[in-house]
């Protein structure tokens, strides 16, 4: 799996950085409201190269053929609340796949839930469920997402 | 408060929260604010069509929409319509929280830059 490892320390030069960073990560953002769709991949994009879906079925289709020409993606953030497939089905799917294709946790797709609920049922069924990695609520916090890819070591 | 002050909190939200450029916002405002309004379009439907869930749904969608914007005031009352229709609660005056959504939509729309 593709892993972003540029080091912000050595790029003392933050546009060096970013320029650097660029591309080194593949993110698919799975949102069905456009505001938060827009802002998320704005703050993603100077970690690696953003992809959009805009429901949970759309996202399903986009995660298959990812995994059949195995261009996977390091990062999905996933919204929980949806419409045709909500973010719980899309992650159930998402386990699904990588179990028939034998990938174990290790390397399974990193998953981050991302929801305006302050809803701990639906969080917790992410986490026991689903495995999912981390949840970020709304309105987004740059320094809670930075934090989350951090201790995923997605960056460094 | 005034179309203006909106504009200016929302551009001072979106520039600290997510780190972006005073150029950044102005390109991006128009759009947000056309979002916020079609939103507001589709829960003044759902209302319309007596549907509570239908209403939660979108009163949940444009709650996500106004956090995102840093618009607080607007948000609890998205709350208040997102909880209440999931819940199927009919005591809850509905026509006089979306009017007043209406309203405050109807001063921001009226300046997007």
């Amino acid at each position: 799996m593709l892993q972003a490892c540029a080091t912000a320390s050595l790029y003392p030069n933050r546009e060096e950085y970013l320029r650097q960073m660029a591309g080194k990560m593949k993110i698919l953002i799975v949102e069905d409201e456009y505001i938060s769709r827009i802002l998320l991949s704005e703050m993603l994009s100077v970690f690696g190269t953003c992809h959009v879906a805009i429901d949970g079925k759309e996202a399903v289709a986009i995660l298959e053929r990812s995994f059949e020409t195995k261009e996977r993606y390091d990062l999905v953030c996933l919204d929980i609340m949806m419409p045709e497939l909500d973010g719980q089905e899309v992650l159930h799917r998402i386990r699904n796949i990588e179990e028939s294709l034998n990938i174990n946790r290790a390397d399974a797709t990193k998953v981050m839930m991302t929801t305006a609920l302050d809803d701990s049922k639906n969080i917790m069924q992410a986490f026991t469920k689903g495995h999912c990695e981390a949840y970020l609520t709304k309105p987004i916090d740059r320094v809670k997402l930075v934090q989350h890819l951090l201790d995923l070591k997605l960056i460094d | 408060m005034t179309s203006q002050q909106y504009i200016d909190q929302i551009k001072s939200y979106l520039s600290k929260q997510f780190s972006l450029g005073e150029e950044q916002v102005s390109e991006m405002l128009p759009s947000f604010i056309s979002t916020l309004s079609g939103h507001m379009n589709n829960l003044e439907k759902a209302f319309a069509g007596g549907n509570l869930e239908a209403l939660g749904k979108s009163g949940h969608t444009i709650k996500g929409a106004f956090l995102n914007l840093g618009l607080t005031d607007c948000a609890e009352i998205a709350l208040q319509i997102e909880r209440k229709g999931k819940e199927g609660d009919l005591s809850t005056d509905y026509a006089g929280l979306v009017a007043d959504l209406r309203e405050k939509i109807d001063v921001i729309i009226h300046n997007p830059r």
